[in-house]
């Protein structure tokens, strides 16, 4: 666990950037199961959807999301502070659920990167972490920096 | 509290005298101003020697283009030039860039050589600008950013086209900048798009098409991208490493820092989300001449081409979407499993209740539940709630399973988009109608067929733009139009048990038409037409479909003929190099100049190498009783 710890702390350090537009929170991300996939891009007309595509339009209020935004919710308690860390389980936490669930995929390993994670450990603690699915998504309604927070303690 | 405010006040008072200090500091000490003028003045003679107005990198930084008055930048925001005429004159903006740099700072991020960083490091660089003769600036925002983003790689992305949507078969492109970390989830992705808020069609079409929206340069995670083209809209992803270096990447964020917040007028056709991408790739290396390259249409898949075509690009990666993974995991199902499947998603029973299912199986199902469960979510067609304790109650089953098993699931890659045929077509060819022989020629402005191979394109997609066809007969030493389509778009999508969506066609445009005997017509002709697909190992990709066709010419009865008919058809790929193309169809004319047609042709495509394939089409036809037989042979030439 204090590989862990340090690894944690030295990705925070390394990516505590800066906090343009962190007040404004992307409208498709949340904090909780399911924040993900919620957009509102869809026009179903032909016409509708020629010139969506034609266009690659955009609604969305931030251009330059630095750094996406979490403003909005809790930070994990149990860890050190790693921003990034917790952006990325934020706006990832359904698939980065399946992957657990599954016991591999990308947003698995991105989290493990970011938890500094050394690639030789990922097998057992994948697993690991596997094996105590019920215990980290304890509720539909659980939220990120609590995912984050259980995963810690099962790790420790 | 008095007496705080007071000595506030004190303070406030103090901070004008200070200033006054430092200005008649200033003014005493006018050697220092006047040596910095003559910096300045050095600077600028120098530039006006070396012409560094017409150097290719500063037409690269501003946008700037060739047009009938001289050059012009295609930026359309006014703060993104310096000088008033900027937009117009390269020369007045550089020479006002340059003056800008020796503005006293007050404003840090706000000064120009924080907003133009690009701008700045290359003049710094050919005019070997000392920096301790400028003003102190600290640029803390971009320095921020930089050092959040830490760009090391850049590659170059296109989601191909909506499955099941022609319409949108032209795809986008987008750049991703890599860091040092491995996952590329958390690189960023530099993105051009419109500003559109709009829900109506037209709308979108009016705006789109005439420059009324704003094109803006984003820069957001690249998992946003990934979320919105792979699990939202159902695009295959591909992914084309740039081997440009790690200076050259790091001249192309400075570019996009400089665009953040500008925008310039989006069209359609040209100035779009590639063509404004090309920018960025020429500001990290601006011996690369890409934009220059387009004149007039700009489809994405062609700026791949000429990406590849520069040597900057390496082989593709393939990131599949959603409803890909999800047809793949059901390839290796049976039909029972995927029924269980089916009834997990539906709820009509419970992950736990899977019963005399073998662990392997288990977990496929329950893989696929998930995959399912989450499209559909994404589609609107359940609640948060529902999701939510769906979605938990088959992972938490699905995590009890351990990873054995062939979990990884290794989808196939299938052809990469510029492995297939370019997209403007010519054609060359000559055939038989009634014993009359004929020679014809045609040519298509964009961009796939039914008959066309569907390598690196959508199987069951056709959209053709501006399709022109003329024949010139023997007998009479005529030479007629043919055919000139407008838009002919098919889309054939293959129900499955988890798939089900319609099949559709719109085409219209004028043709030549035979109403009765011999005598040939051109007519104008709008058909639409909606039904369902499957795909089936012996006959291919199977279609049937109900149309209507409204036929219009002066030459008819009451000048129209209007009526309903059904097609069926299907494709198949006999080998790598044979394609062949069925299909019969039956109308019935009922209002206007009644009749009734019936009509079945095979065409077969051989291919000679991607962007030439020979055609023969054989079509018999039946119009009031009187045949229409003709054969066509088609060299057909891409490019």
């Amino acid at each position: 666990m204090k590989k862990l710890l340090i690894g944690v702390l030295v990705t925070g350090v390394l990516s505590s950037g800066v906090a343009y537009a962190a007040s404004q929170a992307q409208s498709n991300t949340g904090c909780g199961l399911g924040a993900v996939l919620i957009g509102e891009k869809g026009n179903d007309s032909l016409l509708g959807q020629l010139a969506m595509t034609l266009l690659n339009g955009t609604s969305a209020n931030q251009t330059f999301g630095i750094t996406s935004g979490t403003s909005e919710c809790k930070a994990p308690a149990k860890i050190v502070k790693n921003e990034r860390l917790n952006e990325f389980v934020v706006a990832n936490i359904d698939n980065l659920s399946k992957d657990i669930a599954m016991g591999n995929g990308e947003s698995l390993d991105t989290m493990a990167e970011l938890m500094g994670i050394s690639i030789d450990k990922r097998a057992e603690v994948y697993s690991k972490i596997q094996a105590n699915f019920a215990n980290i998504f304890t509720s539909a309604s659980v939220e990120a920096p609590q995912v984050v927070d259980n995963i810690a303690a099962i790790i420790q | 509290m008095r007496h705080l405010r007071k000595g506030y006040g004190y303070k406030v008072l103090s901070i004008p005298l200070f200033f006054l200090f430092i200005s008649l500091n200033l003014i005493l000490t006018t050697p220092a101003i006047a040596k910095e003028d003559a910096y300045l003045d050095s600077l600028l003679k120098e530039t006006e020697i070396r012409k560094l107005y017409s150097d290719r990198y500063w037409d690269v930084l501003l946008h700037y283009k060739n047009s009938i008055s001289g050059k012009q930048s295609l930026v359309d925001s006014p703060v993104f030039f310096l000088s008033s005429d900027g937009k117009n004159n390269p020369k007045a903006e550089i020479e006002a860039t340059i003056r800008a740099l020796f503005m006293e700072d007050e404003m840090n991020d706000q000064h120009p050589r924080c907003r133009f960083v690009a701008r700045y490091a290359w003049l710094k660089e050919v005019l070997n600008i000392d920096e301790t003769r400028l003003p102190d600036v600290t640029c803390k925002e971009y320095n921020d950013a930089i050092s959040r983003i830490n760009p090391k790689k850049a590659v170059f992305i296109f989601p191909v086209g909506y499955m099941n949507s022609p319409a949108s078969m032209f795809g986008h492109t987008l750049l991703r900048i890599d860091s040092s970390y491995q996952s590329k989830l958390i690189s960023y992705a530099a993105n051009y798009a419109a500003w559109a808020n709009d829900k109506n069609g037209f709308i979108y079409a009016f705006k789109g098409l005439f420059g009324y929206y704003l094109g803006y340069f984003t820069i957001l995670p690249y998992y946003e991208k990934v979320m919105e083209y792979n699990e939202l809209e159902q695009r295959d992803i591909w992914e084309y490493e740039l081997n440009l270096s790690e200076a050259e990447v790091r001249r192309m964020v400075m570019h996009l820092w400089e665009l953040r917040d500008i925008y310039s007028y989006y069209y359609f056709f040209d100035e779009n989300c590639s063509y404004n991408l090309l920018f960025l790739l020429e500001a990290a290396r601006p011996s690369l001449n890409l934009t220059g390259r387009f004149h007039g249409w700009v489809v994405p898949i062609d700026t791949i081409r000429v990406v590849l075509d520069s040597g900057i690009a390496g082989a593709a990666e393939y990131r599949p979407a959603k409803a890909t993974r999800i047809r793949y995991i059901a390839s290796l199902m049976d039909e029972e499993t995927q029924e269980l499947t089916l009834k997990i998603v539906r709820k009509e029973i419970k992950p736990e209740e899977l019963q005399r299912v073998s662990p392997e199986d288990k977990i496929k199902i329950l893989d696929l539940s998930a995959e399912i469960t989450q499209y559909d979510y994404g589609k609107k067609r359940m609640t948060k709630d529902d999701y939510q304790k769906q979605f938990l109650s088959i992972l938490t089953e699905r995590s009890r399973l351990g990873t054995t098993g062939d979990t990884a699931y290794n989808i196939p890659v299938p052809a990469s988009p510029e492995k297939g045929h370019k997209t403007s077509l010519l054609r060359l060819g000559a055939g038989i109608k009634k014993n009359n022989l004929f020679y014809e020629a045609g040519y298509r402005t964009a961009y796939h067929a039914l008959s066309d191979f569907d390598d690196g394109y959508i199987e069951g997609s056709q959209i053709v733009f501006l399709n022109t066809n003329a024949r010139y007969y023997t007998k009479d030493n005529k030479v007629r139009l043919t055919d000139f389509d407008i838009i002919d778009i098919v889309s054939l999508s293959p129900g499955s048990i988890f798939f089900r969506s319609p099949s559709w066609k719109v085409k219209t445009g004028f043709t030549r038409k035979t109403i009765s005997g011999d005598k040939e017509i051109l007519i104008y002709q709008l058909n639409p037409g909606a039904g369902f697909a499957f795909e089936n190992s012996v006959t291919g990709l199977t279609y049937c479909m109900f149309e209507t066709n409204l036929n219009v010419s002066g030459s008819l009865k009451d000048s129209y003929a209007f009526g309903p008919g059904v097609s069926v058809g299907s494709l198949r790929l006999i080998t790598d190099y044979w394609k062949i193309n069925v299909s019969l169809k039956a109308m019935s004319f009922l209002f206007g100049e009644k009749h009734d047609i019936y009509e079945g042709r095979v065409v077969q495509s051989f291919k000679i190498d991607r962007n030439n394939t020979l055609k023969l089409d054989f079509g018999l036809g039946r119009v009031q009783n009187v045949h229409q037989d003709e054969m066509t042979l088609n060299w057909n030439h891409y490019f």
